[in-house]
């Protein structure tokens, strides 16, 4: 009864096989399909976007060579008649710096959304077999594919889309920024001031959002959940890795002995052969597993980005908190003006020679009513505004929610089906081994 | 299904029957280091004229020590046996003796290997039960080979280790104390460099010795991968036991992928199992048979060993002979004066008679030398015979066991990734929801 369940599961695990892996390998697809299900009119609908190469440059002089990375980004229109695009067909090479820069600008301007995220500057949750330098091919690579993502996220978010600085980024050569692309330190200054207000934040609000909390909570617990589970991905892929390549030994060692043995040495250098593949086989499991990781990552930093948008949510709430406060504290000024005919107040008057005349006191009572008027403005404006943000803010929380169900679901099911292909991949070498062996006198 | 019915003797031991073997020994207690008694059995299938059972271990405590015997059952059909069964009780000193006497009566023949007397790496306690367990079944092993062995199953002593009770056996191995075990060296080889023997062998058995030696090679590498392996594979088991705590841990924060993360945890936790099975059965199914072998190779290498030592006796004496009658020789044909034993102490006698003297005592000597060239030519040619015989014996045997050995490491690893696969496989599903319809 063993063989017949096990006889089931080979006929799903072939047909899956076939058809999943495939659609692992070109996972870019993928990612279109995702964003091409947007229901709204976005850029993506209309152009092709794509980062096709890359290549290294040398900055500075000859002898201090610095090589930086750079990307070369293809837009095409897919609609002869839409006019959206600065050019039908665009070509421009930027570096991670320019994406750095461009992200940040769509982060200050649309705060109330979630803005996808970067792949990481420097290389983490690196096996022992990887390169944790910025230079190496399979990094650059992995890079590129991580910043066609973030394009293609960009580009089917029905607000960001239609951002004039994302059209230029990714169709003008000439100047596409507002800022100074090379001024490094105004961003990152800015960067830093944002991080300290939006720790204070958190403790100075009277009275925090529930919902944002929750949020925030969650996306504190993502975060951890992924680095727990990418850190053990790591140790896992090591241990296996060194497990495959241990298995050449023992390729070698058969193949030593089959040069000995007269009867015994056909079956024995075929198991050998068998050993060295098994202990092949492992290198490019690994690439995959760390594209697999690569869409974990991603959502790591989406679950920063996620942090990122609750703090722009309390700092809102934070300005209608002061604005109420300040309306507080003139409602008071004016209850202490009106009520200033106690015998009391004159004799402070008397004495300090400060003593207000009743037209003194009209005027100024006038002042404080004008700033309550002023303050009740603010007040409205600063709570419109905050609703306005809640609500936005619920809506990108929500299409968050559902992409990422998505594209994790996808994931875990790529990372399933490689395990899959290993288990398969080592039960095929023992077979093969055995077949061998029983060939043998 | 157990043959104890069978057995004439009867298999439970009573105390006394021990006690009155060894006047030695008093016996205080038995006790059966196992819960259950570890009991064997033959198989029906086997159709050997002379089958050895070795199994149940029990431990003995006595004022001077404290060992452990193993029950060896013996069933025969063969008429030098008086009867077709029995028992008795041996423990591993037993065991060693008799290793040593068939090492030494059979000097070219390759005798099956006993496991060692204690592992010095392992920490490992005497009584501990898989020390035990593997110990028997190599005991076990031993006894069989010897049974399987045209010449050795039928040396008295093996005969007398299987039949004999504990006071019989007793009487008997101390009939055969002072053997020493360098009976089997003559002394004039004792000066000779090892570099003599390469040079003289031939080619058959240069390549035996060749052939044995690189093999020994191989096992041990090995054993040494097997082991490298393991430990990976350990350190690899402990981290995949932490996938499902925090995928557990995730899912709480994730309700539409809460069944995908549940099914991966799964799925992670039987393959640690399957991890877990093979670990634990690398150890009984392929470290130790694989040194067990590299010791029957050491065997092998001492039984060339003495054929070589055969050999290189015959040369010795065959050098002998040729100097003796080279000067036999030199003397006839020499002239007297140029004899250089004509200088010195005979000054009375006349040179005709100490050449004569001489002429005597050369023929004196080699014909006691040609006598020993005829024993040591015979016993070379003996050797020579058996140790072939032998070799081709062992080498069918050696090529049957590894591939026994091998195809038993295949079957693991099968098994082990046959269950991952379908572990895998039937988390795939669950993970993509296929049940629900697509967001």
């Amino acid at each position: 009864m063993q063989s017949a369940s096990s006889n089931i599961v080979a006929n799903n695990w072939e047909e899956v096989d076939s058809k999943e892996i495939t659609n692992l390998v070109s996972e870019t697809n993928g990612r279109k399909e995702n964003a091409l299900r947007v229901k709204e009119d976005v850029l993506l609908h209309h152009l092709d976007i794509s980062i096709v190469e890359a290549e290294k440059r040398i900055n500075g002089p000859l002898t201090l060579k610095e090589y930086y990375s750079v990307y070369l980004i293809e837009t095409k229109a897919n609609d002869k008649n839409w006019r959206g695009g600065l050019s039908p067909t665009g070509s421009v090479w930027r570096r991670y710096s320019e994406f750095e820069l461009l992200r940040f600008q769509l982060e200050n301007k649309y705060p109330e959304v979630i803005i996808p995220p970067l792949p990481e500057k420097k290389a983490s949750f690196t096996r022992q077999n990887q390169s944790s330098d910025n230079i190496d091919p399979v990094f650059v690579d992995r890079r590129r594919v991580g910043l066609e993502n973030f394009l293609l996220r960009v580009a089917s978010h029905p607000v960001l889309c239609h951002d004039q600085v994302l059209l230029k980024f990714l169709q003008s050569d000439r100047e596409w920024s507002d800022l100074d692309v090379n001024a490094d330190g105004g961003k990152y200054v800015q960067q830093a001031e944002f991080k300290l207000k939006s720790i204070s934040t958190a403790l100075r609000l009277k009275k925090p959002d529930e919902n944002i909390e929750e949020i925030r909570h969650y996306s504190s617990e993502l975060q951890s959940s992924l680095g727990n589970l990418l850190r053990l991905r790591v140790r896992l892929a090591d241990r296996l890795f060194a497990i495959h390549k241990l298995h050449a030994n023992y390729g070698r060692v058969f193949s030593e002995w089959s040069a000995l043995e007269k009867t015994m040495g056909d079956g024995l250098q075929k198991a050998g052969h068998y050993m060295d593949c098994y202990a092949a086989a492992i290198d490019s499991h690994m690439e995959e597993e760390d594209i697999v990781a690569d869409q974990l990552k991603e959502y790591l930093y989406f679950g920063q980005a996620l942090q990122g948008l609750c703090s722009r949510h309390q700092m809102a709430q934070l300005e209608v908190e002061k604005a109420e406060s300040h309306l507080t504290m003139q409602q008071y000024n004016k209850s202490r003006a009106v009520g200033q005919d106690g015998y009391l107040t004159k004799l402070w008057g008397k004495w300090t020679g400060t003593t207000e005349t009743p037209d003194d006191r009209q005027a100024k009572i006038e002042t404080i009513e004008r700033n309550i008027d002023e303050a009740q403005v603010l007040v409205q404006t600063a709570s419109t505004q905050l609703s306005q943000f809640s609500k936005q803010a619920a809506n990108e929380v929500d299409r968050f929610h559902q992409h990422k169900n998505a594209n994790l679901q996808e994931s875990l099911a790529n990372y399933v089906i490689l395990q899959m292909k290993l288990s398969k991949l080592g039960l095929q070498t023992w077979k093969h081994v055995k077949e061998a062996l029983d060939e043998l006198p | 299904m157990s043959t104890s019915e069978d057995f004439d003797e009867i298999p439970a031991e009573r105390p006394d029957k021990i006690k009155n073997s060894n006047t030695i020994e008093a016996l205080t207690e038995i006790e059966n280091t196992t819960g259950d008694s570890m009991k064997g059995s033959f198989n029906e299938n086997d159709l050997r004229d002379l089958q050895v059972l070795l199994d149940q271990p029990q431990k003995h405590v006595t004022p001077f020590e404290t060992y452990i015997s193993y029950q060896v059952s013996t069933k025969t059909r063969r008429i030098e046996f008086e009867k077709q069964n029995y028992v008795v009780r041996r423990r591993y000193s037993d065991f060693e003796w008799l290793k040593n006497q068939l090492s030494v009566c059979y000097p070219t023949l390759i005798i099956p290997p006993l496991p060692e007397k204690h592992s010095l790496f392992e920490q490992i306690d005497r009584y501990d039960r898989d020390f035990i367990t593997s110990r028997m079944q190599l005991l076990h092993r031993f006894l069989n080979r010897l049974a399987d062995h045209p010449v050795l199953s039928c040396d008295k002593k093996y005969q007398a280790f299987l039949i004999d009770t504990p006071a019989e056996f007793s009487t008997f191995k101390k009939s055969f104390t002072g053997f020493g075990i360098f009976g089997k060296v003559s002394e004039s080889l004792q000066n000779m460099a090892s570099s003599y023997i390469s040079k003289s062998r031939t080619v058959e058995f240069e390549k035996m010795s060749e052939y044995v030696d690189k093999l020994s090679e191989k096992m041990h590498t090995m054993e040494k991968i097997g082991q490298r392996i393991q430990k990976e594979r350990i350190a690899y088991l402990q981290d995949l036991q932490m996938m499902q705590p925090i995928l557990n841990h995730w899912r709480a924060y994730e309700p539409n992928l809460s069944e995908g993360l549940q099914a991966i945890g799964e799925a992670a936790n039987t393959c640690a199992e399957s991890q877990r099975k093979l670990i634990d059965s690398q150890k009984p199914k392929l470290s130790v048979p694989l040194h067990e072998y590299g010791l029957y190779i050491e065997s092998a290498k001492d039984a060339l060993r003495n054929r070589d030592n055969a050999q290189m006796d015959y040369e010795v004496h065959m050098e002998q002979l040729c100097r003796v009658k080279a000067e036999q020789t030199q003397l006839e044909t020499a002239p007297l004066s140029d004899h250089p034993v004509m200088f010195g102490m005979n000054m009375w006698k006349s040179p005709e008679q100490v050449q004569q003297q001489r002429m005597q005592q050369l023929e004196a000597g080699a014909s006691t030398l040609a006598q020993q060239v005829e024993v040591s030519r015979d016993k070379m040619e003996c050797a020579n015979e058996n140790l072939r015989a032998d070799f081709d014996r062992w080498n069918q045997i050696k090529s049957r066991d590894l591939k026994n050995i091998l195809q038993e490491m295949a079957d693991l690893h099968i098994r082990m990734y046959e269950q991952s696969l379908t572990a895998w496989s039937a988390a795939l599903p669950k993970v993509k929801n296929e049940s629900q319809p697509q967001v």
